[in-house]
């Protein structure tokens, strides 16, 4: 029987590629009986969906993250140098 | 066939967007600047090679994540895997008693789709991935994020077995788990 730390492993394994036929049946066992671990599946999975749309919140505006006005124009003038410079 | 805009807008047009996408990635303000710096030139040096296939900002994208994925490889050669291995280890002493049971509650986690339409859900699991040891926190951008394959996570993170690369982000997932759960769902907030 599966002890919850291995069925912890198990779990993440499951979210990256499907398990073979006997663990996927072990850890089935283990979930069936153990509630904390049956929560730990849950909530890796969300985490896993939660993290996909971050990707997509990078591209929205976000008043909070911002390059600086001083940025900027450090950033353009090393652009500009590298124009004056290129063959 | 698209055309490019006028380059000398880019920074002002793409400029935030590709900073969040670095900062986010690379935690450090002032490395994801000079990235966005690379990005741009090398969209300059490049911008003959533009297909159309895909928008501009994607496009602009895909070029500072290459960017990124440089950097990575460069500060990952300077981390003894060893070590990091070891540090990984120390959230299941916490967690797991001696017999490898749980010996924390996991609380149950109520109408967690609610918590994705408040701001500050995300600023928290933001917070949790950069207080992941570095390594970690890049293999959640790599692969949690961006998607990539095991192959090429192992290969730019200098993973040595794919067997390693399964137990780090059994611990990076356990690590944000514990970290969203202390800090946002088990307060009973939403």
């Amino acid at each position: 029987m599966l002890n919850c730390k291995n069925t912890s492993d198990l779990a993440s394994r499951s979210l990256d590629k499907k398990l073979p036929w006997s663990k996927r049946w072990a850890l089935r066992m283990h979930i069936f009986m153990c509630h904390r671990c049956r929560r730990y599946l849950r909530q890796l999975r969300l985490i896993k969906q939660v993290a996909a749309l971050l990707a997509q919140r990078l591209d929205e505006d976000n008043a909070n993250v911002y390059l600086s006005a001083e940025a900027k124009v450090r950033i353009q003038n090393k652009l500009d140098e590298n124009r004056a410079n290129a063959p | 066939m698209a055309k490019l805009s006028d380059p000398s807008t880019w920074l002002d047009t793409y400029g935030d967007t590709l900073y969040r996408h670095a900062l986010f990635r690379l935690q450090d303000a002032m490395l994801a600047e000079e990235v966005v710096q690379e990005t741009l030139l090398a969209a300059l040096q490049s911008r003959n090679n533009f297909a159309g296939k895909s928008s501009e900002k994607t496009w602009l994208i895909g070029i500072l994540k290459h960017k990124i994925i440089d950097h990575i490889r460069k500060s990952v050669r300077e981390l003894p895997l060893d070590e990091d291995l070891r540090e990984f280890d120390s959230i299941c002493d916490e967690v797991f008693d001696g017999k490898g049971y749980w010996k924390i509650e996991i609380e149950q986690w109520n109408d967690p789709r609610r918590s994705l339409e408040q701001e500050q859900f995300w600023r928290t699991l933001e917070n949790c991935v950069s207080r992941l040891p570095a390594r970690l926190a890049t293999l959640f951008v790599l692969r949690e994020v961006d998607g990539l394959d095991s192959e090429s996570i192992c290969k730019e993170l200098q993973i040595s077995s794919t067997n390693n690369l399964w137990v780090m982000l059994s611990r990076m997932r356990m690590r944000l788990r514990d970290c969203l759960g202390r800090h946002w769902f088990d307060h009973g907030t939403v």
